[in-house]
């Protein structure tokens, strides 16, 4: 485990998700600082900001694929193309089952894609293991 | 006066009977006031098998002459009252007689008589005694001529009969019947051209053709001769006297005459019938206009539609889940502060919220099968695909200790998710609609016309005859809630097996067991 705790940007408009993701961090006993933002065009902001602004930079970014008012593609493009970033791990967390998503959000440099399961027990089993993962703890 | 007719004459005469191969007869007049001269007249030409008709005076040959038509007239010329030249004369003024030809018998030859016997049209003297051999060879001339005279004017009689039922037929055709040389100048026409063209019969004469249809040309040629069979020609536009321009169709044929070869042109006024058309026309754009329009109409539906149903499951989705998830959460950190009613409650809860989401995914299940595309055709093993869906109901197959077999199947073309899909629907919905028996399940596949015929067959509690049409509807459950179900499972097999161009139906005996059957189409077998 490591000491500081890990930095997360995580770009989700569903204060219910973003409850139950922070609980996947507690239940995992993973130590985190949140970043949080709601719109699409904050998240670009934010992620081409890095390296610029002294914003700590985010060891994981995890992005609601469903955000309405853009498309998701847009922020890990941004990403991809910060080279302050190269190190952070991305992922795309989702309800959508099309395979079409997936493959997409892979193309445009996602790490994970995350489905969110409809049972508690299972959202914080599912997205917590693969939070672990990502993060390496 | 005697004629000095000898036997050996008449036995001469024997050889000149009947020169003349015809049935027909003529008659003959003889003319004598002798009548000894007048019986020895007709012995001479009784041989030749021809009316004779006997007069004693020049009164008598007159009123003969009145009521009957003679090839020739044997007339003496010496008769008391009315002498041979006197009566020829009388003869010559009447109409019917003008032309009869007049042969004078007389005694002795004198120019004075000859003069005015050719003067009052004779066409020869014979002189007494008569040589039966020449006035049998003389009269026989001019029954000749009188019996090819007639034949002529029969056959000029039938000839006019023949025009006359040629232009009757040319006259009741409802068509314009032109006749025309190469040239397509016009020869005749009947009065259906007249009243079609506005042209008096006169005017047509003469006329060239194209000036009625100036894009008349004669009949292909082919070979020697000409296309009889030439099809009509449609569409032609044709020229009123006037300058008016209106439809026709035309048939031309050749024909060869004495004045060479002709065309027959049927003109057809083709007015009404290119009306017709025109109305058909209007009234088919005008359908295919609506059909497009109501085709606009549903497609608009039908696309608002569909983003309705995928818009109302995604987002009904997200609250959903919320809704469960949370519920879930309070159940867990709330449980030991609640009491045994409120429990309960949540239990509700939790059990409606589970149920809306399993709705929700099979709802979309059923959208996403509906639209895949063609893209994902693809040389599929069904063998593999069975056991995809059986893996995918694992948990369910171990917990009911179903069996389920599965004969070898075929690889074909079609698209892999709805074939999984198909199979794990009808294998799930085999073993959730149970008898107490063990479940087992039996998959195969036939080879059938035009395409392969797949079974499902259970042994569980079958369904009702009634019932049988409604398995397929979205939504239809048959049971309550002892079977566990979304009442979208079997809408999505038939969703599947309509993307396929297939069709889905169902056997079953109540208590028995069911066999769905599903065909699909050959699209690319092997």
């Amino acid at each position: 485990m490591r000491s500081a705790p890990c930095e997360v940007l995580l770009i989700e408009d569903n204060p219910g998700d973003v409850r139950l993701i922070e609980e996947c961090f507690r239940a995992r006993k993973i130590s985190y600082h949140l970043t949080h933002c709601d719109t699409i065009d904050a998240a670009i902001r934010l992620v081409t900001g890095y390296g610029a602004n002294g914003a700590p930079i985010p060891d994981l970014i995890l992005l609601d694929y469903n955000l309405p008012r853009g498309d998701a593609r847009s922020v890990l493009d941004a990403a991809a193309n910060n080279p302050s970033l190269a190190h952070t791990r991305k992922a795309v967390i989702t309800s959508s089952i099309a395979p079409k998503d997936q493959q997409d959000s892979l193309q445009a440099g996602a790490h994970a894609f995350i489905y969110k399961p409809a049972d508690l027990d299972a959202f914080l089993g599912t997205v917590g293991s693969k939070i672990a993962e990502l993060l390496g703890a | 006066m005697s004629i000095g007719v000898t036997s050996k004459v008449f036995s001469a005469a024997g050889a000149r009977a009947a020169p003349l191969e015809t049935q027909d007869r003529v008659k003959l007049l003889l003319v004598d006031d002798d009548r000894d001269n007048l019986l020895a007249l007709q012995a001479v030409l009784e041989p030749l098998n021809q009316d004779l008709m006997l007069a004693s005076s020049g009164i008598e040959a007159l009123r003969l002459c009145l009521d009957n038509d003679f090839a020739a007239i044997l007339l003496d010329v010496r008769m008391p009252d009315m002498d041979g030249f006197e009566t020829a004369e009388m003869i010559r003024t009447r109409k019917r007689s003008r032309r009869t030809p007049i042969l004078f018998l007389t005694g002795y030859r004198s120019d004075e008589q000859l003069f005015r016997g050719y003067d009052l049209g004779a066409v020869d003297f014979l002189f007494k005694p008569i040589v039966p051999e020449i006035l049998q060879s003389k009269v026989v001339v001019f029954v000749e001529l009188c019996l090819s005279e007639q034949l002529s004017r029969r056959q000029a009689e039938e000839l006019a009969r023949t025009e006359q039922k040629f232009r009757a037929v040319l006259e009741a055709a409802p068509d314009a019947m032109v006749i025309t040389g190469v040239d397509g100048i016009i020869q005749l026409a009947n009065s259906r051209t007249d009243f079609l063209f506005g042209y008096s019969r006169e005017q047509l004469i003469g006329l060239n053709i194209t000036c009625l249809i100036p894009e008349w040309t004669p009949p292909g040629a082919v070979g020697n001769g000409f296309d009889v069979t030439a099809p009509v020609e449609t569409r032609l536009r044709a020229l009123t006297r006037n300058g008016q321009r209106f439809p026709v169709e035309i048939t031309r044929s050749p024909f060869e005459s004495h004045e060479g070869l002709l065309f027959t042109t049927a003109i057809r006024d083709a007015t009404e019938q290119a009306q017709a058309e025109e109305r058909i026309r209007r009234i088919n754009s005008e359908l295919e206009r609506r059909v497009a329009e109501r085709t606009t109409d549903l497609t608009r539906s039908n696309e608002a539609l569909r983003q309705f149903t995928w818009a109302a499951s995604h987002d009904l989705q997200e609250p959903t889940r919320m809704v469960l998830t949370y519920a879930q959460w309070v159940a867990k950190t709330a449980a030991p502060k609640l009491d045994a009613q409120e429990i309960e409650m949540l239990k509700c809860v939790l059990e409606n919220g589970g149920r809306l989401q399993m709705l929700l995914a099979a709802l979309r299940q059923y959208i996403y099968i509906s639209e895949s595309g063609d893209e994902d055709w693809k040389l599929i093993d069904f063998n593999a695909a069975v056991q995809t869906a059986i893996s995918n109901l694992e948990g369910m197959i171990s917990d009911s200790g179903a069996a389920v077999v599965c004969d070898p199947l075929p690889s074909l073309e079609s698209i892999e998710i709805l074939i999984v899909q198909l199979f794990q629907n009808l294998v799930s919905n085999a073993i959730k609609y149970r008898s107490a028996d063990p479940p087992r399940v039996r998959i195969s596949g036939e080879l059938r016309d035009g395409g392969w015929q797949f079974s499902v067959a259970d042994n569980g509690i079958g369904i009702e005859p009634d019932y049988l049409q409604y398995v397929f509807g979205v939504f239809k459950r048959l049971h309550g809630r002892q079977y566990s179900g979304t009442g979208i499972g079997l809408a999505i097999c038939k969703a599947a097996v309509d993307r396929l161009g297939g069709k889905i139906w169902v056997e079953s005996t109540l208590g028995q067991g069911s066999i769905f059957h599903f065909f699909l189409p050959e699209k690319n077998p092997v």
